[in-house]
């Protein structure tokens, strides 16, 4: 069963893909789907010996771009729709034993063009109003395959923490003029206190209200809306800055960390969001301790509530040291 | 198999290999090549370290 059914008592949708639940999950190396192909006889997903780069339409889909019929009808209470959408698997290299902290920074540069060519095709799509490429890492975040990769949804609304940013970003415009986001990066160079590394047009912090141990989001310093709006020295600025931070996260607990990496840029339905809209990065491990985890417990997942374990002044203190 | 118009990048220029698989999904391949001309799949480990 595949479809999307509204909570009328939240407003949100959920989507059902109960089809995942028979996915591949934690193969051996030696029978990775997403290793090149190096026996005929056993193909992987990606048909080639080598490769740079790959991206495919994900086998067992959340959104799809031809979506079936729902398995029920929806009533005046209930709306149900079919899981319109996209979602791909974005393959980072061909080495199997490397995660993104390992690759070289041009890898990451590469991967980042890639990340724009998905946003301009994907959000060019009538059926696709965010585009939103995530990397879920380490077995503690759910991961099924540890050959490094990550996703990208195409979701047929805009999700709700982007739009719950996007009041914000509205409320705060209407108030003082300006976006927020720009207004965020300058308060975290100014002050330093919570900056982790800055590049020559992006800069790393960690949030003034994270909600994970040792959060940081990567911002473009000049307003832009999405990958697309960035020149090739900013990409190049982004990969190098998101390099550093994601080596630094090995250095923490002498372990390589588990995190869920989101890029958040401009929704492509058409909306009136060029003002607010400014490109930003978010890294979201669970990690409070070497050995302790940030569960979403009672508050987090009864409330919405977050209760942080991690003074956001301390945890970029350890990043800055920790930063190659 | 299909290659669309290659893209100037942030490594050099990027292409684009579209595959439609015998079930239907896409599949897409991208290589670079760089400012030396020189192209094919495989990392590059120029401009490595942070910025």
């Amino acid at each position: 069963m595949t479809e999307r059914r509204l909570d009328p008592t939240t407003g949100e949708w959920t989507t059902f893909a109960t089809a995942r639940q028979d996915r591949t999950f934690l193969p051996p190396a030696g029978l990775c789907p997403l290793c090149p192909t190096t026996d005929p006889a056993r193909p992987t997903e990606v048909p080639r010996d080598s490769y740079d780069i790959a991206v495919f339409e994900n086998r067992w889909p959340a959104l799809s771009g031809h979506p079936p019929e729902p398995d029920l009808e929806g009533t005046s209470l209930y709306a149900v729709e079919p899981a319109r959408g996209a979602a791909e698997v974005l393959v980072f290299t061909s080495r199997h034993d490397a995660t993104l902290a390992d690759l070289p920074v041009a890898q990451v540069g590469k991967l980042v063009d890639v990340w724009a060519h998905r946003y301009a095709e994907l959000g060019a799509r009538p059926d696709v109003a965010y585009v939103f490429a995530f990397e879920n890492k380490g077995e503690a975040i759910g991961v099924t395959l540890h050959h490094p990769h990550g996703q990208v949804y195409g979701y047929p609304d805009v999700p709700p923490r982007v739009a719950l940013k996007m009041r914000a970003a509205r409320k705060h415009l209407a108030r003082h003029g300006t976006c927020v986001w720009c207004d965020v990066v300058a308060a975290e160079q100014t002050d330093g206190a919570r900056l982790v590394l800055q590049g020559a047009a992006v800069s790393a912090y960690v949030p003034f209200a994270a909600r994970y141990p040792y959060e940081v989001h990567l911002s473009v310093r000049r307003h832009a809306g999405s990958l697309l709006d960035l020149d090739v020295t900013e990409r190049r600025d982004l990969a190098a800055v998101l390099s550093a931070v994601l080596r630094a996260y090995d250095r923490l607990y002498g372990f390589s960390l588990p995190y869920v990496l989101s890029v958040h840029q401009r929704p492509t339905d058409g909306g009136d969001w060029d003002a607010i809209s400014h490109l930003h990065l978010e890294l979201t491990p669970l990690h409070r301790t070497a050995t302790k985890l940030k569960y979403l417990a009672g508050s987090e997942t009864g409330a919405g509530a977050f209760v942080a374990d991690v003074r956001p002044e301390d945890a970029a203190a350890r990043l800055r040291e920790l930063v190659p | 198999m299909d290659h669309a118009e290659p893209l100037d990048t942030a490594l050099g220029v990027m292409d684009v290999e579209r595959v439609v698989r015998d079930d239907g999904r896409l599949l897409l391949l991208f290589t670079w090549e760089d400012a030396t001309g020189q192209s094919g799949a495989g990392e590059s480990t120029a401009g490595d370290g942070p910025a």
